[in-house]
């Protein structure tokens, strides 16, 4: 699985996905959940406001001297013995990986959920070189047990399936036989996956945030299963998205908090990890070897264009748990591993235009995602930026989004067009009027009508009231 | 090994209008502090109260005794968490805080102690991972979430908080710092100062947990199923 | 239009979304040293209807009379990119013989978002049909908004539902007697 999930329509994956009534109610219930949660953590912590500039600016000046801090980071990893590569490409840092599996004949490879390995697709490729490759976050677990179904949400990517679904299919891949109480399902996983852990010979996970001044890659999870991954396993390979990296552990801890308030609503999620090269000598856990891949992957065309603060993401999932679309699309209907607002921005940029050119419409601007948002980035304005670039430089908007971008332009471009303009629009749309309301509207208006009335252009116009009242008054 | 790097980063710079990779660490000029007006004015006394809530919050028992009561208390919540087999540090501060007795007196009891040890290598691990509870020293405390920081080290396995069914971290009141940040500034301050930092740094925050099926709280995933902590206020 | 209204005292509109567009004009023309200027301007002077009434004028009873029980959609932009909040509900909360519910969900955009409305119909209106439903949870007679947008969008969904709540414009409240 890479980036793109699918190969529908995006019309025809959201009617399809709208028909899902359980996804529906569990994206509804979840945001809500997650939305408070996150509203209490920022009001608990005090000054929200201020440690939202304070990880915006962070953000923003790592990103102004990423080959600085991408040059610093390398040179540490590498005095504390680690190995780093620079990956241009997904295909590169496959074959890097690969070439590591190759050499150290590893058959059985674990993960721990890592956004930028699904879009690499590295599991695929892994498996196709015969390896045993297992997902050990609880959710991507029963994802990948679910032959593959791809994940719907950037941190809890299960969110999409209700408990007696987990349930079959434990029932039909572990052989489980208990109920589909969360704690049952949850421990047998525990069990399952346990005795994999003992026996990997490679551990690979993502990496939330490298640290410069040290070398250090930060993991943070809930499960534990982070630690898992890169304890016991011999070898382990990091990969990590280029942008992922702050200068010095004081703007790690400011990015964590920031993260895991925004993410799940906790000041701090049950394993944060700093993990800096393989063990050391005197040690007998963690690995002995010690990689770290450095992911472009299209991530430096962002860099120094208008979309660079979309570069910005921690991958808090914010935006999307309180984006009202996202509610009733669900995850899947993006045809990308990035959903919600952040995907509608970032998969275009990343996989281009011809696939995901729906993607910056299907969004009202509501800005409910900038609101979100703890590093401040523009969501609604750069999807706003994106529709723009779609219909100038590619003339890609639908003749109808172009026609009335247009007719607004001119038509409130000038004063005496302009009084004209609503003057007209009450004789105009007379036809169709029935009881002040319009069923059944021409044009643009044929799509609003078949969902809903619209209102008949005012007879009389505000001008007009004011300059009437203003008369009455004695005033004119 | 490096690999790859000259060809990416000159990429990168080119990108970010720079003839040549910035090779000087640029000036960190922050509009914003927020992190040090956040629970900075707290007493220790304050920030163990805070601990206390928190705890609360993230399913963690915490227990409050001095460096007389500790072996008695560390006793009996090995007792209530069902005996051993128990996973400990090489460390000295067991023995420095009075519990070398107990250390011995368990085995006679029944209950068997391992203490991590370095020449056994990676045998270690198949210990660990059939003890009932894992016991370490926190290193530093953070009140504000309740994280235990512990840094890996010779006698000091990263697994042996993870890999038992239980864990108990013994937290001496001196450690407990108001926050992540203060936690931060330190290890940074031995970064700058030369000094080479734990290859792992754990902050752990009560026990292991998943919201991933049907967003249901779900304590205990792959780490430990239950933790408890116990201050001790006179160290 | 910054020509249109650029002689003008103050310029206060009924629409948060069209007090952000004014506001954000100056934005658009960041770049255009006679523009830009002009745009901030106007920015400066553009007040949304409320706004203007309770913070500018320092009015929050105005007299008016409606009996029922009403509630409030707080539209996106006049919330969130204008950060007008509490100012619509002061003035409400002074009006005789209404009493105001809470709208559940109320952050929730009413699907509107202007050409989304029409070019991603279905989602817009599976959105605004779950805003009818939490009006009609509410069981509110009136349902009050500070946007023309969002108004027109679900008081066509709930005539074309058949609701019986009238839809009023926060202006035409605070007009009533
Ligand atoms: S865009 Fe912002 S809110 Fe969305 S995932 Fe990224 S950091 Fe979080």
């Amino acid at each position: 699985m890479a980036m793109k999930i699918g190969n529908e329509k995006f019309k025809d994956n959201v009617n399809k996905q709208m028909e899902d009534t359980f996804m529906r109610g569990a994206v509804a219930g979840a945001q809500e959940r997650l939305r408070t949660r996150r509203l209490d953590a920022a009001e608990e912590l005090g000054n929200w406001e201020e440690w939202r500039s304070h990880g915006e600016e962070i953000r923003q000046h790592t990103l102004d001297h990423l080959d600085y801090y991408l040059q610093e980071l390398s040179e540490n990893l590498q005095k504390r013995g680690g190995h780093v590569f620079f990956a241009a490409t997904a295909e590169e840092a496959n074959d890097y990986v690969k070439s590591i599996v190759k050499e150290k004949r590893a058959k059985k490879i674990l993960k721990a959920k890592s956004m930028v390995t699904e879009e690499i697709g590295l599991n695929s490729v892994l498996e196709q070189e015969g390896c045993d490759v297992i997902e050990t976050d609880l959710g991507e677990y029963i994802l990948q047990l679910d032959d593959h179904d791809p994940p719907s949400h950037i941190v809890t990517p299960a969110l999409h399936k209700n408990k007696e679904q987990i349930k079959d299919v434990f029932t039909e891949k572990l052989d489980y036989k208990l109920t589909s109480k969360p704690e049952e399902l949850a421990l047998h996983a525990r069990e399952k996956l346990r005795q994999e852990f003992l026996q990997a010979d490679i551990g690979i996970t993502g990496c939330n945030f490298a640290i410069a001044e040290s070398g250090s890659v930060g993991l943070v999870t809930n499960e534990g299963n982070a630690g898992m991954v890169s304890d016991l396993p011999d070898t382990q390979i990091c990969v990590m998205g280029m942008e992922r990296i702050v200068p010095t552990f004081e703007e790690f801890e400011v990015l964590v908090g920031l993260l895991t308030r925004s993410a799940v609503g906790q000041k701090l999620t049950s394993y944060i990890t700093a993990l800096t090269g393989p063990r050391t000598a005197e040690e007998v856990d963690g690995p002995s070897e010690f990689h770290l891949v450095i992911v472009d992957n299209g991530r430096s065309g962002i860099l120094g264009t208008e979309f660079q603060s979309v570069l910005q993401c921690i991958r808090c999932a914010a935006c999307i748990n309180v984006c009202p679309v996202y509610r009733h699309i669900g995850g899947h209907s993006y045809n990308s591993i990035y959903p919600g607002p952040i995907g509608a921005v970032l998969t275009p940029l990343l996989g281009g235009y011809d696939d995901f050119k729906e993607l910056p419409y299907a969004s009202t601007l509501c800005a409910a995602c900038t609101d979100a948002c703890p590093v401040k980035i523009p969501l609604h304005q750069l999807l706003h930026r994106h529709r723009q670039v779609i219909v100038e430089r590619e003339g890609r908007a639908p003749i109808s989004e172009r026609m009335a971008m247009k007719a607004f332009g001119i038509g409130a471009s000038s004063n005496p067009l302009y009084a004209a303009g609503s003057k007209m629009a009450s004789s105009v749309m007379k036809p169709f009027t029935k009881d002040e309301t319009i069923s059944k509207g021409p044009g643009p208006l044929k799509a609003w009508t078949e969902i809903r009335d619209f209102p008949a252009p005012n007879k009389e116009r505000f001008r007009d009231w004011f300059k009437q009242h203003e008369k009455e008054n004695g005033k004119a | 090994m490096i690999q790859n790097r000259e060809r990416f980063l000159a990429n990168v710079a080119s990108r970010l209008s720079r003839t040549e990779v910035l090779s000087e660490r640029p000036s960190r000029n922050w509009n914003y502090r927020p992190q040090d007006k956040t629970l900075t004015d707290k007493t220790q006394d304050e920030l163990v109260d805070i601990l206390r809530d928190q705890c609360r919050l993230i399913h963690t028992e915490l227990i409050e005794t001095d460096s007389r009561g500790l072996p008695e208390v560390l006793a009996e919540t090995v007792d209530t968490y069902g005996g051993g087999p128990l996973a400990i540090w090489q460390d000295p501060r067991y023995e420095a805080f009075g519990l070398r007795e107990q250390l011995e007196m368990w085995p006679k009891q029944g209950v068997d102690v391992h203490e991590w040890d370095p020449s056994i290598g990676h045998d270690n691990i198949g210990i660990v991972e059939k003890a009932n509870i894992g016991i370490t020293f926190s290193d530093i405390t953070l009140a504000e979430s309740g994280t235990v920081v512990l840094f890996s080290g010779e006698g000091k396995g990263r697994t042996v908080s993870l890999l038992p069914h239980k864990y108990i971290a013994l937290i001496p009141k001196s450690t407990i710092v108001p926050r992540m940040t203060q936690a931060a500034q330190h290890i940074s301050n031995q970064v700058q100062k030369g000094k080479a930092i734990a290859s792992c740094i754990n902050f752990i925050t009560g026990p292991s947990n998943s919201a991933d099926i049907e967003m249901n709280l779900v304590v205990g995933v792959h780490g430990p199923v239950k933790a408890a902590y116990i201050v001790i206020e006179d160290r | 239009m910054i020509a249109t209204f650029e002689d003008a005292e103050v310029i206060v509109t009924p629409s948060g979304s069209c007090a952000t567009m004014f506001k954000d004009y100056q934005h658009v023309f960041q770049d255009d040293p006679e523009w830009r200027p002009r745009a901030e301007r106007l920015a400066d002077k553009t007040y949304e209807l409320t706004e203007f009434i309770v913070d500018v004028l320092g009015i929050e009873d105005v007299g008016a009379k409606l009996e029922g029980i009403a509630t409030y959609h707080p539209s996106c932009h006049m919330t969130r990119l204008l950060g007008v909040k509490d100012a619509p509900m002061k003035l409400l909360s002074h009006v005789e013989g209404l009493e105001m519910q809470p709208l559940p969900n109320a952050q929730n955009c009413c699907g509107f978002g202007g050409t989304f409305s029409v070019k991603m119909g279905n989602i817009s209106e599976q959105m605004v049909d779950e805003k009818v439903d939490s009006v009609t949870e509410t069981k509110a007679s009136y349902l009050i908004g500070a946007d023309g947008g969002c108004l027109m969008n679900i008081g066509g969904r709930m005539q074309r539902r058949g609701k019986p709540v009238k839809v009023m414009h926060i202006a035409e409240v605070l007009n009533s007697r």
